[in-house]
């Protein structure tokens, strides 16, 4: 049972004139099954974010156009109204932003943020929703949690603000956890405890994990599967195990190569991908990834390849490349 | 002290100069936006330039096309309404023409508009320059005088020294002058306290340049525009001041034409004649826009940025964010 | 907390001292002989020597601001030489009637002006956001003196509803009287307060409402409604408060030209009076209290800033 599937998903921003509008999120389908994580992995810009804030149906303010299909726990999200998707957001699919500080109100203590919604919408009164939140603060690891609720979040330490952001979005118990680059405004002491604990909070509660990073490293050992973005699209989407032992796509590969490890050598340098992602108003012609592709050859630039399994045998492993992985003839396409 | 937070780091770094494929196109719909943003500007601006040439105009030419002389009183046409026989906007109070005095008035009005921002411009100005040039002690006391004078709401102390002064035009300049020389001095100094810091200000001073000739030949050019909008938007600010004082007797005295003293006159009619007061208010709050849509216009030619923040910011969240360090670079 | 009213509080202090200095220096700057211009030519010169002996304008400067000083802690403004009582009398009679009416104006202006300027900030570049500039833009032209004559013209003498002039009918009145003679004057003092407020709030909000913790309450399901109320408006708050701050001060100066229109019986009206017989005492009394009252203003606006920026509060 399939709680997110994402479908043909699209997100077009009307540019300030009239030709400049923007296409972030391109022909972008995945789905997450019950109790499943998905590593979702990419640079900036490459529209992991803009895919997130478009399930939630969150880019309307912004003025973007979203169009596919979007199915949370058996519901079209894209057919409901901002007042329905309010129902589903926080309670249904909660969100991890990346930087906990701007993420949290200043302006408000941590208890009053925390209880908000509980009370406003989940029936709590006052005291009650002030137990609940102590609890999830220690379920986040916070000591001293009855103490900490009277905090601001300038009191913090970015470890724990990052948990406290993490204690919110599980506050409603939702089935799906979003954490958009959770771990990526702390000290790299600190990135593994936090994914620890949000591995932990996901096999306890429950839910299912969708894990956006710009670091393969990140997700490799919290996540089941990997999807590969680049340019707005997914070039390649394996289990995680199949994705490290056999990337398919260039991208992939090049990816794996600037990951740091320990057994290179000191003094070495870190391959880097020359070149950068292209911006959403001027996508290449043909496949994104091909003027800083080394394995690019002419028709690369002819069409968008489509996303294939090259390979019958890894089934579910799906790569857009025409080099790497050649479409089979009868086009396994999602 | 602000509580608002920050913007998140590096929401500030647009896309901008990207090489590579995407350039061309980005530039071209950058350069068609500046144009459609400037011709927005331009339009504010040539109606409140047009507005303001206009007064200039009548009152220049007043004693050609001014149908009756502004001070001939008529006891038999006291009060006369619009469109009346000879009199297109009628009589007032003591039935002189009201047209005749609105086009005189013109003429006072824009005195006590623009001749009190040049002298506050001149002294606050340097005021402002050699402060900011100088910065230290001097620097502190000045600013904190400045301090004490912006605590006084402005129309208060102009208002004092315009009554300790006597009631005349000059004592009314002179008002306007004090209590607006703090906010230019605040905004030049200001200016070149961020002038100081840049290299070719540094550079000067390195080539051993003496002090006036850096103030003067290499700060105080780059200070004239934002001066330039700042002054258009006080003379806005100026009309209205102006006409206040003049409303409460302290401007040109009667018997004359001046706007604030006409409404202030014009009202021993107002049940019958309600004209005799209004019209001339009209007349200060068609001149006051017309300066402050030449400063709006003016500010947006020459600071793009308040109309383009926008936009930009649109582009860059569209973008990603922009916000994680790049990935595999 | 406390420690930081308190600092703020002792800034206040060269300030005021600033005001003294200048209302003193008023009385200063009268050209020619004070007495001559206090008593009018007519006077006799016995009368002008015992004034110039009664002011103390023989000693120097200094020593009588010292004495100008030591009479305003005594509470001694002078004496007005129109009402022909002390300032300090005058003015404490009128003052509240002032301060019900700015007050009255300031809290009109700062509702609307917030309300109106979130309201726009939510649409930027729609109609709705593009009237606000215009409005702002006409709103700041105005003089609010010709306001309030257009104001009585539409509504007492055309209309008739609304009474023009005074602050209780002839036949006297209750609160409801009272009120009825409010409407005009306080819409006409608010006018120009409610643009800046306006214009201030639109900024403010639209700098605040892509933040990410306003994104990270809409992710939790919080209606917008309840956002903005909750999540933007306290942010975006320290500006607006420094310029309702500042408004409230500009109001109570801006009363000396509405009073004059509506005939409303405050300070702004007595300063009117003084100022066409000149009654420097009165003048520099009336321009003391309301200055005074802007500084006290603007260090509440301070304390208000501080309460809403939690860093400050804990401090």
């Amino acid at each position: 049972m399939n709680v997110l599937d994402v479908a043909h998903l699209e997100v077009t921003h009307p540019g300030h004139d009239h030709d400049s509008s923007l296409t972030t999120v391109r022909d972008v389908s995945f789905r997450v099954a019950a109790g499943e994580s998905l590593g979702v992995v990419g640079e900036s810009g490459s529209g992991k974010s803009q895919t997130m804030l478009a399930v939630l149906g969150m880019l309307g303010r912004a003025g973007a156009t979203v169009s596919g299909r979007v199915t949370f726990d058996g519901t079209d999200l894209t057919a409901l109204t901002q007042k329905q998707l309010r129902g589903i957001r926080g309670s249904g699919i909660g969100l991890v932003s990346q930087d906990a500080l701007s993420a949290l109100n200043p302006a408000m203590s941590i208890g009053k943020q925390m209880a908000e919604p509980l009370i406003r919408y989940d029936g709590h009164n006052r005291r009650t929703a002030a137990d609940r939140c102590a609890e999830l603060l220690q379920l986040v690891g916070i000591p001293a949690a009855r103490e900490r609720l009277r905090a601001y979040p300038h009191q913090l330490s970015g470890g724990m603000r990052q948990r406290v952001l993490i204690a919110m979005a599980i506050s409603r118990e939702p089935k799906l956890l979003i954490a958009d680059e959770p771990t990526t405004a702390l000290d790299v002491s600190i990135q593994s405890q936090v994914l620890r604990l949000i591995d932990r909070l996901r096999r306890e509660l429950d839910m299912a994990l969708v894990l956006i990073t710009h670091d393969l490293g990140v997700v490799a050992g919290v996540t089941d599967r990997i999807a590969v973005m680049y340019g707005g699209m997914i070039v390649e989407t394996a289990s995680t195990a199949e994705l490290f032992d056999a990337p398919g796509h260039p991208y992939t590969r090049a990816l794996m190569q600037s990951v740091p490890r320990m057994d290179r050598k000191p003094g070495d340098r870190l391959p880097a991908i020359p070149g950068l992602p292209p911006h959403p108003s001027a996508p290449p012609p043909g496949c994104a990834f091909q003027p800083r592709c080394t394995l690019a050859r002419d028709e690369c630039g002819d069409s968008v390849p489509l996303l294939a399994e090259p390979d019958p045998a890894r089934a579910g492993h799906l790569v857009r490349c025409p080099v790497t992985a050649p479409v089979p003839a009868e086009g396994a396409r999602t | 002290m602000k509580a608002t937070a920050a913007a998140p780091p590096g929401a500030a770094g647009p896309p901008a100069a990207r090489p590579g494929p995407g350039s061309r196109p980005r530039t071209r719909t950058r350069t068609r936006g500046r144009l459609a943003r400037l011709s927005a500007g331009n339009a504010t601006a040539y109606l409140g330039g047009g507005i303001v040439a206009a007064t200039v105009l009548v009152a220049l030419l007043a004693p050609l096309i001014a149908p009756h002389d502004p001070l001939d009183t008529d006891p038999a046409a006291i009060g006369l309404g619009l469109f009346s026989d000879g009199h297109l906007l009628g009589t007032d109070e003591v039935g002189r023409d009201i047209l005749s005095r609105l086009m005189y008035g013109a003429r006072m009005a824009l005195l006590v508009a623009i001749l009190p921002t040049l002298l506050a411009l001149a002294v606050g100005g340097c005021i402002g320059l050699f402060s900011g040039y100088v910065g230290g002690w001097v620097d502190s006391v000045l600013m904190r005088i400045f301090d004490v004078m912006f605590s006084f709401p402005g129309i208060l102390l102009a208002l004092g020294i315009g009554v300790a002064l006597g009631p005349s035009t000059t004592s009314l300049i002179v008002a306007v002058v004090v209590v607006t020389i703090p906010e230019f001095g605040r905004i030049v100094r200001g200016n070149v306290v961020s002038l100081r810091q840049e290299q070719y200000v540094e550079a000067a001073s390195a080539l051993g340049y003496g002090h006036g000739r850096i103030a003067f030949r290499h700060i105080a050019p780059n200070l004239l525009g934002g001066v330039v909008v700042f002054a258009t938007l006080q003379t806005g600010r100026n009309v209205i001041l102006s006409a206040s004082l003049a409303f409460l007797g302290l401007g040109a005295q009667p018997p004359t034409p001046d706007w604030g003293q006409m409404l202030s006159g014009g009202r021993a009619l107002l049940v019958t004649s309600p004209h005799v007061a209004t019209l001339p208010g009209l007349a200060v709050v068609v001149l006051a826009v017309g300066f402050n849509l030449l400063g709006d216009g003016v500010r947006d030619r020459l600071d793009p940025r308040s109309r383009r923040s926008r936009a930009a910011k649109k582009d860059d969240r569209a973008a990603d964010g922009g916000k994680t360090g790049d990935a595999a670079c | 907390m406390l420690t930081f009213i308190l600092r703020r509080g002792l800034q206040m202090i060269p300030v005021l001292l600033g005001v003294t200095v200048a209302t003193f220096g008023l009385g200063q700057i009268i050209p020619g002989d004070q007495a001559t211009a206090l008593l009018g030519p007519t006077s006799s010169e016995e009368d002008r020597a015992a004034l110039r002996a009664d002011l103390g304008l023989d000693e120097p400067a200094v020593s009588r601001y010292f004495t100008y000083l030591g009479n305003l802690f005594s509470g001694d403004l002078g004496r007005s030489l129109s009402f022909g009582r002390p300032v300090s009398e005058v003015l404490s009679e009128r003052l509240l009637n002032t301060l019900l009416l700015s007050g009255t104006a300031i809290v009109v202006a700062a509702v609307l002006g917030v309300a109106i300027g979130t309201w726009a900030a939510q649409k930027p570049g729609s109609v709705r956001d593009r009237g606000l500039t215009v409005g702002v833009l006409f709103l700041n032209s105005v003089p609010s003196f010709w306001l309030g004559l257009v104001l009585i013209v539409v509504f007492s003498l055309q209309l008739r509803i609304l009474p023009a002039t005074g602050m209780t009918s002839i036949a006297g009145g209750g609160a409801l009287d009272t009120a009825a003679h409010m409407v005009l004057p306080v819409i006409t003092l608010a006018a120009w307060s409610l643009a800046v407020i306006a214009r201030m709030t639109r900024s403010a909000v639209l700098e605040v409402i892509d933040n990410d913790y306003v994104q990270t309450a809409r992710s939790r399901g919080i209606g917008e409604f309840h956002v903005v109320v909750r999540h933007v408006l306290p942010n975006a708050m320290p500006s607006v408060v420094t310029v309702i701050g500042l408004q409230a001060g500009f109001l109570l100066s801006g009363t000396v030209l509405t009073e004059t229109v509506f005939s409303w019986p405050g300070v702004g009206l007595a300063l009117q009076q003084a100022i066409s017989s000149r009654d420097i005492p009165l003048v520099q009394g009336g321009i003391l209290v309301i200055a005074v009252a802007f500084v006290l203003i603007n260090m509440l606006v301070d304390v208000a800033q501080a309460y809403f920026n939690p860093k400050i509060k804990l401090a």
